[in-house]
C-alpha cells in the first residue's frame, strides 16, 4: 500500500472557507483589551469604528461597536479616553481587515467615570430628565409591583422580607446589576416591563463604587425609566453621587427594605386612618347615646318634682284650708261659751249703765233748764250785743255814740249810748 | 395567582371620613339617624379591615429575553 502524500488540492479552501474557518477559530478567542483610544469615527450607520493602542509600545488594534451596542453602552466614545473593551475579533471578509468586535465598552479609571458621570448629568439635567415637576406621587395601595434586581444575593431577600403581607403581586425580571456592562440589560429591561400590568416599577441593588454603579449612570437606561408610563422607585446605593438611574426616578432610596417601606406606606397609614375613624364614629355615638340617656332622666325626675310639688301644695293648702275651718268652729264655740257665761252679768251691767245714764241725763237737762237764757230774759234780763254780734258784759269797750242792740224776752231794740258812767 | 381583592379601600375611607365629619359637625346628634351613619360605618369598618388583612405576597420569575427588545445589526463595512 502506498502512503499517498495529502491531496493538496482536496485539502485547500476558498478564501472564504478559510475565513469562516479562521473566524471560528477567533471566536474562541475572546477576551477584555485595555487601550486608548487614538481613533475614531462616527458614520451614520451608527456604528462605531475606532483604534485602540497601548500607551506603552504604541501597537494598535482596530475596533469595532454596532450601533445596537453602543447606543445602551452607556459611554460617549472619545479620542484619549481610555476604555476596557469586552469581545472577540474577527475578520472581515470583503476587506480582510482584522476587528476587535466589542460586546460592551466601558471607561476605565474612577477619574473617567467621574468626568463621564459630570459631563452626562449636566446634559440630562438641561434635558429635564431630573426636573422634580416631572415626579409622580406613588399610587395609594399599589399591588401590582414590576422588580428588577439580581435573582441571587441578598438583595432580593432583604426586600421581600420587609414587604408587608398585603397580597402584593411581584413580577420579577432578573438582571446584571453590576459594572457597566450592566447598563445595557438593565435599560432593556426597563423597556421590556412596559408590556407588564404594573402600578409601580421597582429597580435596587445594594451601593458599591462608581465602578460597580456604573450601570445605573447609563444615559439609555435613565432615559427609559425618565419614560416609563407608571412610577418608578431606584432603590439603589450610591457612591459618592447619586446614581443618574435614581436621579431620574421618581422616589429614591438607598436600600432594598426602604423600597419596601416606601410601598407598604400607605396600607400601614390604612390602618392607622381606619382605627382613628372607627374610634371616631362610635365615640361620637356613644356620647350622644349618653346624652340622650340623660335628658330622659332629666326629664323623668323634673316631671316628678313638678308633680311631686303640685301634690305638696294641695295638701298643705287643704291642711290650711281644715285648719282654717277648724280655728273658725273654735272661735264660733269660744264665742257661743262666752255669751252663755258673761250673758246675764252683761245684762245686768247694761242695766245699771244705762239707768244711771238716764239720771245724768235728768241731771244735765235740769241744768240746761236752769241755765236757759230765754227763762232769764223772761225773768226781766236782757241781753246787750253790739253791732258785730258781741255780747257786751261791760262798759270797757263801748263808746259814746255807739250803737247797740238790746234784746228782751219778747224781742230786741236798737239804742245809742249816751254818756258812759 | 393571588386573587384580585375587590374591596376599594380608598372609597371605603373617604366613605369613613364623611361618616365621622358628618358627627363631628352635629351640635346635637340625632340619635336615629346617627344609628344609620353607624350601621353604613360598621359595613365598610369591616371590608376594609377584611382588606387589610394578612394576605401572602406572590413572587413571579418573567422568563423575557431582554434582548429581543433590540435586533441583531448586520457588520457593515466601515
Amino acid at each position: 500500500m502506498n502512503d499517498a502524500p495529502p491531496q493538496t488540492v482536496s485539502q485547500s479552501q476558498t478564501v472564504s472557507q478559510y475565513l469562516a474557518v479562521l473566524n471560528q477559530t477567533l471566536a474562541g478567542v475572546a477576551g477584555e483589551v485595555v487601550g486608548e483610544i487614538s481613533q475614531i469615527s462616527f458614520p451614520v450607520s451608527g456604528h462605531v469604528y475606532f483604534t485602540i493602542k497601548d500607551p506603552a509600545t504604541g501597537d494598535v488594534l482596530p475596533a469595532i461597536i454596532w450601533k445596537g451596542v453602543y447606543q445602551y453602552a452607556g459611554v460617549e466614545l472619545a479620542v484619549g479616553l481610555e476604555v476596557l473593551l469586552k469581545g472577540s475579533p474577527q475578520v472581515y471578509g470583503p476587506n480582510g481587515c482584522l476587528s476587535f468586535i466589542a460586546r460592551s465598552v466601558e471607561l476605565v479609571g474612577e477619574g473617567a467615570l467621574k468626568l463621564a458621570y459630570d459631563k452626562l448629568k449636566q446634559k440630562l439635567t438641561a434635558a429635564g430628565l431630573f426636573d422634580e415637576a416631572q415626579k409622580r406621587p406613588l399610587p395609594q395601595f399599589p399591588r401590582r409591583i414590576g422588580l428588577i434586581t439580581s435573582a441571587q444575593g441578598e438583595v432580593i431577600h432583604d426586600f421581600s422580607g420587609n414587604l408587608r403581607q398585603a397580597g402584593f403581586l411581584v413580577r420579577l425580571l432578573p438582571s446584571l446589576v453590576e459594572g457597566a456592562a450592566s447598563g445595557r440589560p438593565l435599560a432593556l429591561s426597563v423597556r421590556a416591563m412596559r408590556r407588564e400590568a404594573i402600578d409601580v416599577l421597582v429597580i435596587i441593588r445594594g451601593g458599591g463604587s462608581i465602578q460597580s454603579l456604573a450601570g445605573f449612570d447609563n444615559e439609555a437606561l435613565v432615559r427609559e425609566i425618565a419614560a416609563f408610563p407608571v412610577p418608578v422607585i431606584a432603590g439603589v446605593g450610591h457612591h459618592r453621587d447619586i446614581t443618574l438611574a435614581a436621579l431620574a426616578a421618581d422616589r429614591a432610596v438607598s436600600t432594598p427594605s426602604m423600597v419596601a417601606a416606601l410601598l407598604n406606606e400607605s396600607w400601614n397609614a390604612a390602618e392607622q386612618t381606619l382605627a382613628h375613624l372607627t374610634r371616631a364614629v362610635t365615640d361620637r355615638y356613644e356620647g350622644a347615646l349618653t346624652r340622650a340617656a340623660r335628658v330622659v332622666e332629666e326629664s323623668f325626675a323634673s316631671a316628678h318634682a313638678g308633680l311631686g310639688g303640685i301634690l305638696r301644695r294641695y295638701e298643705h293648702d287643704q291642711q290650711r284650708l281644715v285648719h282654717g275651718v277648724e280655728k273658725l268652729g273654735w272661735r264660733l264655740q269660744a264665742l257661743v261659751n262666752g255669751l252663755n257665761t258673761v250673758g246675764p252679768g252683761v245684762a245686768r251691767a247694761l242695766g245699771l249703765g244705762l239707768t244711771r245714764a238716764a239720771a245724768r241725763i235728768g241731771a244735765l237737762e235740769r241744768v240746761m233748764v236752769d241755765n236757759d237764757p230765754a227763762q232769764k230774759l223772761r225773768l226781766g234780763y236782757s241781753i246787750v250785743t253790739q253791732a258785730d254780734g258781741a255780747v257786751v258784759r261791760g262798759v270797757s269797750g263801748l263808746a259814746v255814740g255807739q250803737t247797740l242792740a238790746v234784746r228782751l224776752a219778747d224781742g230786741s231794740v236798737t239804742t245809742n249810748i249816751k254818756a258812759i258812767n | 395567582m393571588a386573587e384580585e381583592p375587590t374591596v376599594n379601600l380608598s372609597e371605603n375611607l373617604a366613605q369613613l371620613t364623611s361618616i365621622a365629619d358628618w358627627f363631628e359637625q352635629q351640635q346635637e346628634v340625632d340619635v336615629e339617624e346617627g344609628l344609620k351613619k353607624v350601621k353604613q360605618a360598621a359595613g365598610l369598618i369591616k371590608e376594609s379591615k377584611q382588606r387589610l388583612r394578612k394576605i401572602e405576597n406572590e413572587f413571579v420569575e418573567l422568563k423575557r429575553d431582554v434582548e429581543a427588545e433590540i435586533g441583531e445589526e448586520e457588520p457593515m463595512p466601515g
